[in-house]
This record gives C-alpha cells, sequence and structure tokens, in this order.
C-alpha cells in the first residue's frame, strides 16, 4: 500500500527545495540572507547580540534556476584553486592540462605563482600535504567525471607568494603581515599550514551551503562526502597550528587575524572562528548547537575575490577574472 | 554469553551479509527520493523509508552515547537527567562505567577532551530540542573500561590487547584517544548515511552541519594520534579499523555514494622521507567519506556482526524506530 503521506513528504520537499533554491538566487543577485531556514534566523539573531538589520535585496530580473549541474560547478572552482595549491605546495606543479580543461574540449585557464615547499624539516607537514593534495585532485577528478561534458573549465588562478600576489593582499587586509609585506605560503611549513587554514574552513562552509540544495540524492550523498572531507583536512590544519602555537603563539594569532577577516569578507554575521576562544581551544568553529557554519555561494566568492569594497565583485584574489559557471548568479560576490 | 564471546564468535563466523536486499533497500531510497512514490509499496522496502524523526531519534542515541563518554572523561559526571529524559518526560537509561581521565600529563589532549565534550553535548541538546516530544530518552549506555566491559571486548576481538587483557580508556590520555577514535569515524559515517534520508530541508543542513563537526573530532583525534610518533597507538588504530570493517559486513561498492566492503581506515601513514604521506582522512578513491546504514553502525556500537537489536555499548539496545543491524 503507497504511503501517501510519505508521497507528500517528498513533494513537499522538492517545493521547499525549489523555494530555497528561488530565495538563493535573490541572495545571489542582491542581499545577504544565507541558505536554508535554519541559517536565515541565525542571520537576523547573532547570539552574540549583533543585531543584523533585515536585508533588503535590490530587485533583479528572475535569474535561471539553479541547477545541480551549477552546483557542482561552483564546488569544481573551489576544488581547482585547492588542488593547484597543495599540488604546488607538495610537487612544484599542479593539475595537468587534461584535468582543467572544460568537460568539452576548451583549455583551462592560467595558474599565476605556486612552488615547491620545503618540508625537509617537517615530515609531518610534508605528510599532511601530500595526504591533503591527492584528495583536492581525487576532488577534482570526482567532480569532472559527474558533470561530464558540463564540467566548467579551470578559470585563471592566483596562488602566488609574491608582494603582488593573492596570499600577500590576504595577509595585509588581515593583518597578518604589515602594509608593505609579503606574506608567501610557500616559503615554510608554518606559512604553508596558513596559506591552507584560509581555504579549509571556507570549503565547509560553502559545501555546508551548497549541498542541501542538489536535487539528486545520489549527488548529496556525494557532496557531503566532500563535505566530510573537507572538514577532515580543516580539523587536520586546525589541529596541527593549534599544537605548534603552544611553542609559536604567532601562528594562533595570525589564524585568529584570518578568521576575522574572512567573516568581514562575507558580510554576514559571525560564522567564522580562529583557534582559540578566550583561553579555550577552538578546533572545531560551531554555532551554539554544535553545528558547523554555512556561506553561500556570494559569500564564499566575497571571500575568495578579497572582495572588501565591492570592487572586486566579478572577480579578484585568488580567481582574477571572477570563476566560471554557465549560471551567472553563481560567479558573483556581494555588492 | 560474555561480550567478548559474542564478539569474537561475530567476527570470526563473518555471517553471511544480506548484500543483496541491501543494495535493493538504496536503491529504492534513490528511486523514492526522485519521486516515485511507489517503492513503499513494497513492505520490504517500505521498512528502510525511516522518518525524519526516526533518523533524528537513531542519531540521538549515538551522541548520547558519545556525550556520556567525553564527559566522564573530561568531568567524572554525564548528562543530567533533563538531558536524558525522553520528550515526553520518561526517566532516560543508567549509564555503567565511565571516569574522569587524568589529563595532567597531556593538557592538549585534555583541551582536545573538553572541547569535543562541549560540542556533543550541545549536539544531544540541539537533537532533543528539534524532536521536541518525540525525543526519545536515554537507552542503557554501557562505556565501562573494565575487563567485561563493551571497551574491553572491542580491543580484545580487535587484538589491541590480548584475549585475557582489559582496555580502559579512562587510564590516560593515549587510551582516551583510541577510545575516542572507536566513535569519531563511525559517526561520520552515520551522519553520512542518513542526511540523504532526510527529507525536510532543515534536517538536512542541520545534519550536514553536524556530520561536518564529527569530521572536525575525527580529524583531531586521528591526527594526534599520529603526530605522537608511537607505532603501537597507529598499529591499535588500524586493529580497530579492521575490527569495524569486519563487523559492519561487505556491501556491493558505489564509489560515488561512498559505500564499500571496506569502509574503514586506521591513521598508518605510506611511504618514506620524501613521499611520507598520512592517512588521517579515510575517504575512497573519489576522495569521498564512507558511508554507513544505521544497521551497519548498529554491528559495530553493538559490537555484534550478526542479526540482533542489543548488545556493546547499548546492552539493551538504543531507543525508536531504528533499532536493529539489519
Amino acid at each position: 500500500m503507497i504511503d501517501h503521506r510519505k508521497a507528500l513528504d517528498i513533494l513537499a520537499a522538492a517545493d521547499a527545495r525549489r523555494a530555497a533554491r528561488r530565495q538563493f538566487l535573490k541572495v545571489a543577485g542582491g542581499g545577504t540572507l544565507a541558505l536554508g531556514s535554519a541559517s536565515l534566523l541565525s542571520g537576523c539573531f547573532d547570539s552574540e547580540g549583533d543585531d543584523q538589520p533585515s536585508p533588503t535585496p535590490t530587485p533583479t530580473p528572475t535569474p535561471a534556476a539553479v541547477t545541480d549541474s551549477d552546483i557542482l560547478n561552483l564546488a569544481l572552482n573551489l576544488e581547482y584553486l585547492e588542488a593547484q595549491f597543495y599540488l604546488y605546495a607538495v610537487n612544484g606543479t599542479g593539475l595537468s592540462a587534461s584535468m582543467i580543461a572544460s568537460g568539452s574540449g576548451t583549455a583551462g585557464g592560467t595558474v599565476t605563482g605556486g612552488a615547491k615547499v620545503d618540508f625537509s624539516n617537517d615530515a609531518l607537514v610534508g605528510a599532511y600535504a601530500r595526504e591533503i593534495a591527492a584528495d583536492e585532485a581525487a576532488h577534482v577528478a570526482f567532480l569532472r567525471t559527474a558533470l561530464g561534458s558540463a564540467a566548467i573549465a579551470m578559470p585563471n588562478i592566483n596562488i602566488s607568494g609574491d608582494a603582488n600576489g593573492a596570499f600577500t593582499a590576504a595577509a595585509r587586509a588581515a593583518g597578518v603581515v604589515g602594509p608593505n609585506d609579503t606574506f608567501n605560503p610557500y616559503s615554510s611549513p608554518e606559512n604553508f599550514l596558513l596559506g591552507a587554514f584560509i581555504f579549509e574552513d571556507v570549503g565547509v562552509t560553502a559545501y555546508k551551503g551548497a549541498a542541501p540544495l542538489l536535487t539528486s540524492k545520489v549527488f548529496l550523498e556525494a557532496a557531503a562526502g566532500i563535505l566530510a572531507a573537507e572538514a577532515y583536512h580543516a580539523g587536520l590544519v586546525r589541529t596541527v597550528l593549534y599544537a605548534k602555537g603552544i611553542a609559536t603563539p604567532a601562528l594562533v594569532t595570525a589564524a585568529g587575524r584570518i578568521s576575522d577577516a574572512r567573516d568581514t569578507l562575507d558580510q554576514g554575521s559571525d560564522t567564522d572562528e580562529g583557534l582559540v576562544k578566550g583561553t579555550a581551544a577552538n578546533l572545531v568553529p560551531t554555532d551554539a548547537d554544535g553545528i558547523a557554519y554555512s556561506r553561500n555561494s556570494a559569500q564564499v566568492h566575497n571571500i575568495v575575490y578579497l572582495n572588501a569594497t565591492g570592487a572586486n565583485r566579478n572577480g579578484g584574489g585568488f580567481f582574477p577574472n571572477g570563476t566560471n559557471n554557465p549560471n551567472a548568479t553563481l560567479r558573483v560576490g556581494l555588492p | 554469553m560474555k561480550q567478548q564471546d559474542l564478539v569474537i564468535d561475530a567476527l570470526d563466523s563473518r555471517a553471511q551479509r544480506r548484500t543483496d536486499r541491501r543494495a535493493l533497500f538504496t536503491a529504492a531510497l534513490g528511486v523514492a527520493a526522485v519521486g516515485s512514490a511507489f517503492a513503499y509499496s513494497d513492505p520490504a522496502r517500505a521498512q528502510s523509508a525511516a522518518t525524519d524523526l526516526d533518523v533524528l531519534n537513531f542519531a540521538l542515541n549515538l551522541e548520547y552515547l558519545e556525550a556520556q563518554f567525553y564527559l566522564f572523561a573530561v568531568n567524572g559526571a554525564g548528562l543530567a537527567a533533563t538531558q536524558t529524559a525522553s520528550g515526553a518526560g520518561a526517566a532516560g537509561g543508567v549509564v555503567t562505567g565511565g571516569a574522569k581521565v587524568d589529563f595532567s600529563g597531556d593538557t592538549l589532549v585534555g583541551a582536545y577532551a573538553a572541547e569535543i565534550a562541549a560540542d556533543e553535548a550541545a549536539h544531544v541538546a540541539f537533537l532533543r530540542k528539534a524532536l521536541g516530544s518525540a525525543a526519545v530518552g536515554m537507552p542503557n549506555i554501557n562505556i565501562s573500561g573494565e575487563a567485561d566491559g563493551p571497551f574491553t571486548a572491542a580491543a580484545r576481538a580487535a587484538g589491541v590487547v590480548g584475549p585475557t587483557g582489559t582496555f580502559n580508556p579512562y587510564a590516560d590520555p593515549n587510551s582516551f584517544l583510541l577510545g575516542a577514535f572507536i566513535f569519531e569515524d563511525v559517526g561520520v559515517t552515520a551522519y553520512k548515511g542518513a542526511a540523504p534520508l532526510l527529507t525536510n530541508k532543515t534536517f538536512l543542513e542541520a545534519a550536514a552541519g553536524i556530520l561536518a563537526v564529527e569530521a572536525y573530532h575525527a580529524a583531531i583525534v586521528r591526527t594526534t594520534l599520529y603526530a605522537k610518533g608511537i607505532p603501537a597507538l597507529v598499529d591499535a588504530t588500524e586493529q580497530i579499523a579492521a575490527a569495524r570493517n569486519a563487523l559492519d559486513g561487505k556491501p556491493t561498492e558505489d564509489l560515488i555514494r561512498g559505500i564499500a566492503p571496506d569502509d574503514d581506515e586506521g591513521i598508518r601513514a605510506t611511504g618514506s622521507g620524501a613521499t611520507l604521506t598520512s592517512n588521517i582522512v579515510p575517504l575512497n578513491a573519489n576522495g569521498l567519506a564512507y558511508s554507513r546504514t544505521t544497521g551497519q553502525v548498529l554491528n559495530i556500537v553493538y559490537l555484534n556482526a550478526g542479526t540482533t537489536t542489543m548488545g556493546g555499548f547499548f546492552p539493551n539496545g538504543v531507543n525508536g524506530n531504528i533499532r536493529s543491524t539489519t
């Protein structure tokens, strides 16, 4: 006998998901609401008492509906970035040309910067770097396979450790280095860890925000699998930084400043946390319910574009020409 | 039969797994999820179509277990009675065992324990809040480190201690880490397997958020164990992973969904020198974390590879509608 309640639940869930996608698009078009009803509430009632004014989204023409393919391509851009950073750090080279071309054969973009890190004095961090690099390369390969001909090409990426590179820009803005100093994540294992720290928590919040929007249960489970992987990575990096921070408190200070900078860039409520809360260890960034935070596409882009003023809304920072996506709303940061 | 005998029998006998039926169930879930309600016309398939509340209550049982273990380890005391009663007000079960760990010789691990304990307590509180009057009370839980407790049973079966040895996770910080290791990866695979079962979008997002936190925890534990550079600790994780792998059967591999006959990994690194590569993150070839069904999770926490509804850490089984290993 058919359980009609169950069938209605499924249809209702699909309706709710479509409604959430419409909301997601309104956000992407010009607002700061977060994905999902729980996040909407948390945006209004910040537990720390910082009142969030009600967002007033700018009216926009109805954008194209977000598809599962669009969401996976959103993820693929971030995986390209992470994979290139870790592969260069470990090997001195990045993804092969065949792994960055679009699914229909258009050549991928260029990588500016990237260099092999000397891990000879820190065997453990080298071991972690190799493991994470392999995982991120596997994520790129998996998403490309899942997307097939719909896979976007890798956009131009900047992972340079030079004075005019994305890492220096991020570090200066965060106050990790002085306004005229350089931050090179390839110059030492510690700097490499801070560079990794920039990405990993962002990846977790991005997948947490996007995965529930997938309509395919199979892809949802796969996205949950990548979410878990990124959380393992973030936990690994945070644990190592915190432990090293006993002898080198500057690492913990730097991580805290990077976290604050991300919180500023994403314009949302306090969804990013450093490695300590007061004097207590804080290796797991969670809300009061012990749940990881979410970010929507625009918030994630604001971070990776280093879009502090709106000038980088369509590209900048780690993606100097923006990310790639058939859906324009999934390529932009916040106004 | 003593716990130890049950576990050894289970691991030795390698009960025939109903992999075909499991594949049917998972396939039915996949079909149902894209709109076909007709899968539920088959009662056998309908059994696997748990409601959102069933899934959340299943998770709540696991969070009770984790929270009690960490809270006892940190404080020497567990959840308050108000946090273990059912949502309807019936008193929760009893905890057997549990003891405060002396972290004075390893304050780093003590700090991690305190943070994880707080997170697990928060998960219990959150799930109870989400479930309201439907929240199940805490079942009887055994987290004893004694010779007749489940930690010893698991350790003996895994070969971590000898056949008459005792494993007490409260004896010292390293033993505590191994005790934590038993739970955390299982929690990740449990939430990952259960998340796609949820239909309510808010619950799904929350489950994804708890999944992420369990993965952070597992990474903390695995990284800390590895970084100690003690081969016996690494070996123990390999043995525990192998034991969990033996308990939970051999489902057909699905590289996209993260289902695998071998779905568990210790922390032994590969390579050496310039090729040394850690194994902190247990992932399949696609870089995806593994999924376990609720039945597989119960195989592990009941310490029984066969068909049962109780044992191990839950001597009288979990509460709620999802309580059997098959």
